[in-house]
């Protein structure tokens, strides 16, 4: 796949390769922009107070990506809430192990950080292998695996753009968000604490942790997704932009996911259920293990691209 | 079946057997939405079928004044549902994300109608349940489905003033539609993920509205053709009559929802509720020959 140079911005401000054939074709979006305005005029979303039938839980979350980076990897085990806005609670206590290709790697739980189990010496998934989760939690054994693809073919350059409002830079476009053959997603975490204006702001004022994906598969209620929150950050804030690749089964979980969250609230929202796990005895959440690649890059003006490309493993 | 009676009750039963061999397959909760898929039945899909007998009185009286009292119970098979989160936009192999099952449904309803004179229009009131059992859904469990209304209520009034105007107005109210909302919630990776129990274990509040509408009939009656102007407003007294209710957006300081972005543990869920506002006027011109 070739590096794309020719951008338009569409009436929504988005910047889009001409080629990119993720999108609708123009008659077509034209007609559905219209009947959307429509309904956006003689419809409102309004607060509301509701009454929720909930009911404590034992099950556990679990929540890890193995990488194939050679670092301590983690494993982190919490307890669902009854309210939406209610605290995490983290799992202590809990005995975690990974084994990956016949190597058995133990964790303990961090001390600084409840609830997330690191393991005790570094190591890296391995693409093409299998990766075994097993947990001890009570009287309980909850167990998992996951395969890792490997980079096939050169994906080429992503490309993220920004654009500034009143001296701030925000993110209008990232990546495809189909693609037949590959599923992805992009984390990108972005960072302007180094700046002078910023040096004494919090923590939680000067970073944002965002996600976008490209999936092989395409919904409805991803095609008319609410509107979503934008990130706003100065020149010079430092993104870094760490891309995985997920099995099949992963983009699974992950799209079951996106249509609870992501995708849920627009008009055309699917039937609400329960995101799918590869977790036994009763676990929700899911463990996966994806190839990873890294960059950081720095916001200089309207168009930025980022320059990881990935090599054939 | 019709049985007339030497005073002026009607007694009615019926029997019917339906089977449909189009199937509709949509995944949406969405009233709106018009992404629906068509399938014939095959060797994947069998034709639904339905089984329904049903037993009325109507009874007459004067100055075209009757009332009618009517129920009727059926029975459904080869049902279609959904696996959650089916995937059926460009799936070649959508007969995969298909589930099947029975359903069952039971109604008794009244109905007040004058027909003659001047002012004409009726006033119903209907109870009935729907309930369907698909294997794979729900835990095979029995649930209500998503028209499963108990309580209806419609009035329906119309005057003719002269030979050119006619006033009318209707009023309708139903129970809120089953719904599902979350039993509990977890965090994945930043995002506030919702734990669902029993599907439609829920109701979402209940819908009613008034529409009213004046028709000018421009020519008399008795001529080849009739031309009529109609104003109308629909949901008269603008009642928001919610058709989804979410549990994943953040408000900002303008008092606009969104879906957050920024997952890093910082924000505060808002349950929202997405409706169609507001009164509707329209204007028509109906040329009829």
């Amino acid at each position: 796949m070739n590096d794309k140079t020719t951008y338009t911005e569409d009436t929504s401000g988005n910047y889009m390769n001409r080629k990119d054939s993720g999108r609708l074709s123009g008659f077509f979006s034209s007609i559905l922009a219209l009947l959307l305005m429509l309904l956006g005029l003689n419809a409102c979303e309004e607060q509301t107070d509701w009454d929720l039938h909930t009911v404590p839980s034992d099950m556990i979350v679990v929540e890890s990506v193995i990488t194939n980076e050679m670092k301590q990897q983690s494993v982190k085990i919490t307890f669902p809430q009854e309210g939406y806005n209610d605290r995490v609670l983290p799992v202590r206590g809990a005995e975690v192990i990974v084994t990956v290709n016949g190597n058995v790697y133990n964790f303990k739980e961090s001390p600084d950080q409840p609830g997330i189990y690191l393991s005790n010496v570094p190591f890296e998934g391995k693409p093409g292998k299998e990766h075994s989760l097993l947990i001890s939690y009570g009287n309980k054994v909850f167990t998992a695996k996951s395969g890792m693809v490997n980079w096939q073919g050169n994906f080429g350059e992503g490309i993220y753009v920004t654009r500034k409002d009143d001296n701030l830079y925000r993110l209008v476009w990232l990546s495809r968000p189909y693609h037949p053959k590959k599923a992805l997603m992009y984390e990108l975490l972005i960072d302007w604490s180094h700046l002078p204006a910023w040096k004494d702001s919090s923590w939680s004022a000067t970073h944002a942790r965002m996600f976008y994906y490209t999936l092989p598969t395409l919904d409805v209620s991803e095609i008319f997704a609410p509107a979503i929150e934008a990130v706003r950050f100065p020149l010079g804030t430092k993104i870094t932009e760490r891309r995985y690749i997920f099995t099949p089964q992963h983009a699974d979980f992950v799209r079951d996911l996106l249509s609870e969250t992501t995708w849920q609230g627009g008009y055309f929202s699917s039937a609400p259920s329960n995101v799918g796990t590869n977790l036994s005895s009763g676990a929700i959440g899911y463990f996966g293990a994806c190839a990873v690649l890294s960059n950081t890059s720095v916001v200089n003006g309207q168009i930025s691209k980022s320059t990881l490309t990935d090599t054939e493993q | 079946m019709v049985i007339h009676s030497l005073t002026s009750l009607q007694v009615r039963a019926g029997y019917s057997h339906t089977v449909q061999y189009l199937q509709m397959l949509s995944n949406s909760t969405s009233p709106f939405t018009s992404l629906e898929v068509w399938a014939p039945s095959g060797p994947n899909i069998t034709p639904q079928k339905s089984d329904q007998i049903s037993l009325g009185i109507v009874q007459q009286f004067s100055r075209g004044v009757s009332f009618t009292l009517e129920s009727y119970y059926r029975l459904f098979s080869n049902q279609i549902e959904y696996k959650d989160h089916a995937n059926m936009l460009y799936n070649p192999l959508i007969e995969g994300e298909i589930r099947f099952g029975d359903a069952k449904s039971y109604e008794m309803e009244a109905l007040l109608k004058k027909s003659e004179g001047k002012f004409s229009g009726w006033i119903g009131y209907a109870w009935s349940r729907v309930f369907r059992t698909i294997e794979g859904v729900n835990n095979g469990n029995e649930y209500p489905a998503y028209y499963d209304r108990p309580n209806t209520v419609c009035v329906n009034l119309s005057y003719r003033s002269g030979k050119h105007w006619e006033f009318s107005g209707s009023w309708i109210y139903l129970t809120g539609s089953p719904t599902s909302t979350p039993v509990g919630f977890y965090e994945y990776n930043g995002y506030t993920v919702p734990i669902f129990g029993a599907k439609n274990n829920d109701r979402l509040p209940d819908y009613h509205r008034m529409d009213v509408a004046i028709t000018c009939w421009l020519n008399k009656p008795g001529n080849r053709y009739r031309h009529s102007v109609v104003f109308s407003v629909y949901n008269l007294y603008g009642r928001h009559n919610p058709f989804i209710v979410n549990f994943n957006k953040i408000m900002d300081d303008k008092g606009n929802f969104y879906v957050p972005t920024a997952l890093d543990g910082n924000f505060e869920i808002v349950p929202t509720q997405l409706s169609v506002a507001g009164a509707l006027p329209s204007l028509n011109y109906t040329f009829r020959f």
